[in-house]
């Protein structure tokens, strides 16, 4: 793209402001890409939002060892729109991309920030050899139950009888419990929120973050235009105002052994009608993370 | 300042421009179906950016006299939905285009004395009507009012469109286009916008659909009845086709995790007797290769659409290019036959992918469909084709307690047997196996056979290629080659430049090619290639099995289609040089 298709068009603001609007985290969006291309209302802006928030309050993690390592579909383009090193991966790959970061240079934190498609559908073995293998990463997965950039097809996410182009009837086949799929395979720290919870988001990010190994947070999302349209869930305010209304807080010792618990409940023509939140798992004392044994074998080994 | 009048156009190209989810779309389709239903000629083709809302995109509607197909540079007339729409469309705009939208979206953009420019400040009236939404409508009315829709055709289009919104919504629409069709009666009457098209009531006996839906069609005639693919731009449009009739015509869908799944789950299916389909792009096709590579040792039928889109990598999700020919060529390890087809017209997509399937389950091999972008998103109006001429070819035979999956024979082609239809057993194996199935390490007994088995297929494939077209002289001293969707494009130039020496060679078998290609070659002094990719794929494909190599080369890839103006333009170059 040549650097004028870059360029923000100023003329398209309705009113000009006399001062240049700041964002909180000016100095961490690289303000070329800007507009996003997000829909007005999307939730991954928030997601990205809430990122930098957490990298700026909620934790130790200094931004010069930040990697931003993005997938394919909207949430993909998050490492362009932040000051930050970043990869924008092949579709599926960026955790297998991030692991080889990680275990060439210890000392970088790869933060993927990708969809449901993207990280539990065509990259779903890569998430669960990374979480058994307690890789120093976090994975910040925008979980909005649909393909939103191709137009709105099934997800691994999308709830039984939702609608999407390619489940016209209604989808057949049950979803994932993405929180559940992450700790199953070896996850060392889980967290969900919804948009609504911004803070509580940023701090779950932040404490991912500074965690030693692999941790993931789910973030329930709206893709008003292809989720909530097709499903008539109303627009993204109205569909955060679902989120608000339907979430469940959770604490590690409500759900115990029984993840199951954190199951998120859809029903057609209402939309969802329950979807647990907190931190569902923060294991401090698991072994270290994989850079670490792999260190530690070396050492033995001489 | 010239006159507006496009009386003595017999072909108008209308380019609708602005953001996604600003509803060019809607009167993209209003257009397009209206005015076909109508009699015109139409054909209609967009390029798009990759999200969902916002940027700048653009439709090409080409209403004409006689029938077109292509994609043209010229622009007659402009609607700019939103300010960057000049600025992007800016090289196809010229003194002769007529520019009709709101003052804001053009005044700061071009010197309004060298343009001819009308402004029409639709938000405002259609705010007046109720809301900004109707814009849309208006331009719609206002464009289909300049070639004199019947207006009723144009409001019966609007009820089946808005039908679910209820009957306010309707109500409106139809004063805004009502509105659109004053505003209209006004430019004739003040600026001489005068539009001279001819109609013909047959054409709007033709069919009018989509690319993607084409090729869909193509299969369900050619007996597809599973699918499953992992959504892949520009490939998906298929498989939501199919999803959108699987009820109709009983057609298994389930969209796969990944492609690998995808291709493996078509096999499995395949295995078990059903006429599979996956539909996928560049990076989804490099997924499947192991697949691929299985589809050819275990000799089970699979068609396999790929609509190409620019590389490497992700590269432009929704663009158009020609840069994967040579990654079906080579896909999978090991040598096996396979068959690639490319149609390059509406009516080809038809044909060809029917014929895939019945391809695939007479050689039991992998068969390759490769469209791309342009082509997923091309439509124009054509004649249905004779349904009557289209057989599905069955080939699975009831087995008999002695069955052997893999019993050698003299063309290599052995009989067809699904598990659990008749008395006998039916073993594959992705190793190297014997008659029966069974792995083995025979080397020079079974694997030689086996090779030399799979390799006979080959053989009987190459009697049976579909012939490319010869278009234009038949006498030609200059041969234009093209494959799959330059089709359109090459045709109309060849065409328009009128020369009784040239002559254009399109392929729509691009692999094994037809023996008779060197033949057909050979006879011309000239021989040109026009491919959208880098460097001539099919011009190497060529080389290698027709022993020819193509010195003038016509290449494009910046992601667009050719345009009929550059071709004419660089085929004259070469030809007069």
């Amino acid at each position: 793209m040549a650097a004028k298709d870059l360029e923000i068009d100023t003329s398209t603001l309705v009113k000009k402001p006399k001062k240049t609007l700041q964002h909180t985290h000016d100095n961490l969006l690289r303000k070329i890409a800007i507009p996003t291309i997000y829909c007005p209302g999307c939730g991954i802006g928030t997601t990205i939002n809430a990122f930098l928030e957490a990298i700026t309050k909620y934790t130790i993690v200094p931004h010069d060892n930040i990697l931003v390592v993005s997938g394919i579909g909207c949430s993909g383009r998050a490492s362009g729109y932040v000051n930050l090193d970043g990869f924008h991966a092949l579709h599926g790959r960026a955790i297998p991309f991030a692991s080889g970061v990680e275990i060439a240079r210890p000392k970088m934190k790869p933060v993927i920030i990708s969809g449901d498609g993207d990280l539990f559908s065509i990259g779903l073995g890569h998430l669960a050899h990374a979480a058994r293998r307690n890789i120093d990463m976090t994975v910040i997965c925008v979980n909005n139950a649909i393909y939103g950039l191709t137009g709105g097809q099934d997800a691994p996410t999308t709830p039984v009888g939702a609608k999407s182009r390619t489940t016209p009837y209604g989808k057949i086949s049950f979803p994932f419990n993405l929180s559940h799929v992450a700790i199953a395979n070896g996850a060392t720290f889980c967290a969900r929120y919804t948009v609504y919870e911004f803070i509580q988001l940023a701090k779950a990010i932040g404490r991912g973050m500074t965690h030693q190994g692999f941790s993931f947070i789910e973030v329930i999302s709206n893709c008003h235009v292809n989720f909530g349209r097709r499903n008539n869930l109303g627009d993204s305010i109205a569909m955060r105002k679902m989120f608000k209304k339907v979430r469940v807080p959770m604490k590690e010792e409500d759900i115990g052994l029984d993840i199951r618990k954190t199951d998120i409940k859809y029903e057609v023509g209402k939309g969802f009608t329950r979807i647990p939140t907190g931190i569902f798992l923060n294991e401090r004392d698991k072994p270290e993370e994989f850079s670490e044994r792999i260190i530690d074998a070396y050492e033995f080994n001489k | 300042m010239s006159s507006f009048s496009l009386e003595k156009k017999e072909d108008i190209s209308i380019v609708l421009c602005g953001a996604a989810g600003q509803g060019i779309k809607t009167v993209e389709q209003f257009l397009t179906h209206a005015l076909f239903q109508d009699g015109y000629n139409v054909a209609t083709t967009k390029e798009y950016m990759s999200r969902v809302r916002g940027g700048t995109n653009s439709t090409e509607i080409r209403i004409s006299s006689n029938r077109v197909s292509a994609f043209v540079d010229r622009i007659d007339i402009f609607i700019p939905l939103n300010k960057t729409a000049i600025a992007r469309q800016r090289k196809r705009i010229t003194s002769d285009t007529i520019i009709i939208g709101e003052p804001e979206n053009i005044s700061n953009e071009i010197d309004l004395a060298k343009h001819k420019v009308i402004e029409v400040s639709w938000s405002k009236i259609a705010e007046e009507i109720g809301n900004k939404i109707y814009s849309n409508v208006i331009a719609a009315g206002l464009i289909a009012e300049l070639f004199n829709l019947d207006k009723e055709i144009g409001r019966k289009y609007l009820r089946d469109r808005f039908a679910s919104k209820g009957e306010e919504i309707i109500e409106n629409n139809f004063k805004a286009f009502n509105k659109g069709c004053e505003i209209a009666d006004e430019i004739i009457k003040e600026k001489g916008l005068k539009i001279a098209i001819k109609k013909d009531p047959k054409n709007s006996k033709m069919s009018m659909y989509d690319g993607a839906s084409v090729v869909g069609m193509g299969a369900i005639a050619g007996g597809c009845n599973f699918i499953c693919s992992y959504p892949m731009s520009p490939s998906t449009g298929v498989l939501i086709f199919l999803a959108k009739h699987s009820d109709e015509f009983e057609i298994l869908v389930e969209q796969a995790e990944d492609e690998i799944a995808a291709i493996n789950a078509g096999l499995g299916a395949a295995y078990a007797g059903a006429r599979a389909l996956v539909s996928t792009s560049g990076g989804g096709f490099a997924l499947m290769g192991e697949g691929i590579s299985l589809s050819g040792m275990i000799e089970t039928p699979i068609v396999i659409h790929v609509a190409q889109r620019p590389g490497p990598a992700t590269g432009l999700p929704t663009r158009t290019e020609q840069g994967d020919l040579e990654l079906v060529l080579y896909s999978g390890h090991g040598d096996f036959p396979r068959i690639i087809l490319a149609p390059g017209s509406l009516e080809d997509a038809f044909s060809v992918t029917q014929k895939a399937f019945n391809m695939a389950e007479k050689y039991q091999t992998p068969v390759i469909i490769l469209t791309d972008q342009f082509f997923m998103d091309l439509y124009y109006n054509f004649s249905p084709p004779d349904i009557s001429q289209f057989t599905i070819e069955n080939t699975v035979v009831k087995t008999t307690k002695d069955y052997q999956r893999y019993k050698l024979t003299k063309d290599g082609i052995s009989p067809r047997g699904i598990p659990g239809f008749g008395e006998g057993l039916v073993r594959a194996d992705s190793d190297e196996h014997d008659e029966d199935g069974f792995i083995t390490e025979d080397l020079d007994g079974v694997r030689i056979k086996m090779v030399e088995k799979r390799f006979n297929k080959l053989a009987e494939i190459t009697k049976n290629v579909i012939p490319p077209d010869l278009l234009g002289s038949k006498d030609y001293k200059t041969l234009v080659i093209g494959w799959g969707s330059t089709y359109t494009a090459i045709k109309e130039a060849i065409e328009t430049i009128g020369r009784d020496d040239i002559g254009f060679l399109y392929f729509k078998q691009v692999y094994p090619l037809h023996p008779d290609t060197r033949k057909w070659l050979k006879k011309a002094e000239k021989l040109i290639i026009v491919e959208n990719n880098v460097t001539s794929q099919f011009g190497k494909l060529i080389h290698l099995f027709a022993d020819i190599k193509i010195k003038n080369k016509i290449l494009k890839f910046n992601g667009m289609p050719f345009s009929v103006e550059e071709l004419i333009e660089k085929i004259k170059k070469i030809v007069e040089a």
